[in-house]
């Protein structure tokens, strides 16, 4: 399996943040009266937004072991917190805040999963290939 | 008492969970063309899985005099594509993956619940 890395870190970064705007068009659909023209333009942005989520979370799995890139579907939490905030403008409740770091510490660890194994199995073709992907940023 | 709305939780998780195997399975093979990629077997029974579990889902709130147990439920399908992983990719179940998925969970319960 190829491994992620930054770009693919940030596709799957992408993928998940465009995800939790479709909650966000969702919760602004059901302030609506169902099947009035806000409702559906709402429902319809809704149904298209899970269609680019679908596309990109394809081409994000190519290059990751599942369980791990299903996991870090979690920081949805933490995009949902903000938007609550920033659009909605709800307060926070202390615990709600807590349980985002934990979740965010819990991805952490499971994605430190993937550095580890790179020292582990450390063949010469993937020492190189890491030092392609090196000068390629430069 | 036991909550039959809890069973349907559970069945739909784990439905969620395998179509996330149908959709890697898709996503490990090389196809002619790019449109490929989403008109194959796995992908199409693999979102028709899916929309039948969020089915589940929205009938599942109904039964639950507690919204917030609903997203924790669904939370589990963290742990159980890690073992499915286990079972039909060989991936493997590490300290990192165990703890890290623990800590999610118990956030998604401290944000829920307490």
């Amino acid at each position: 399996m190829k491994k992620a890395g930054i770009g693919g870190f940030l596709l799957l970064q992408i993928t998940f943040l465009i995800y939790s705007g479709s909650s966000v068009v969702a919760k602004f659909a059901s302030g609506n009266e169902v099947m009035s023209f806000k409702f559906i333009l709402f429902y319809g942005l809704e149904v298209m937004i899970l269609g680019v989520y679908a596309i990109l979370w394809q081409q994000a799995i190519k290059k990751y072991e599942l369980s791990v890139a299903y996991a870090n579907k979690a920081v949805t939490l933490l995009w949902a917190l903000l938007w609550s905030v920033i659009i909605f403008k709800e307060t926070l409740k202390p615990t709600q805040v807590i349980g985002v770091l934990t979740v965010i510490v819990g991805i952490i660890v499971l994605n430190l999963d993937l550095s580890k194994k790179k020292e582990e199995t450390v063949p010469a073709e993937e020492a190189a290939l890491e030092e392609m992907e090196g000068s390629e940023n430069v | 008492m036991f909550n039959p709305y809890v069973l349907l939780m559970i069945v739909s998780v784990v439905l969620a969970s395998f179509s996330q195997i149908l959709l890697k399975k898709s996503s490990m093979r090389t196809y002619s063309s790019p449109i490929r990629e989403y008109l194959n077997l796995y992908v199409i029974v693999g979102y028709g899985m899916l929309f039948l579990s969020l089915f589940m889902t929205m009938v599942a709130y109904k039964g639950f005099e507690n919204f917030a147990n609903v997203p924790l439920l669904e939370s589990l399908g963290y742990a159980v594509v890690m073992i499915l992983g286990y079972f039909f990719f060989k991936e493997k179940i590490t300290v990192n993956k165990v703890l890290g998925i623990a800590l999610i969970l118990g956030g998604i319960f401290i944000y829920n619940v307490v």
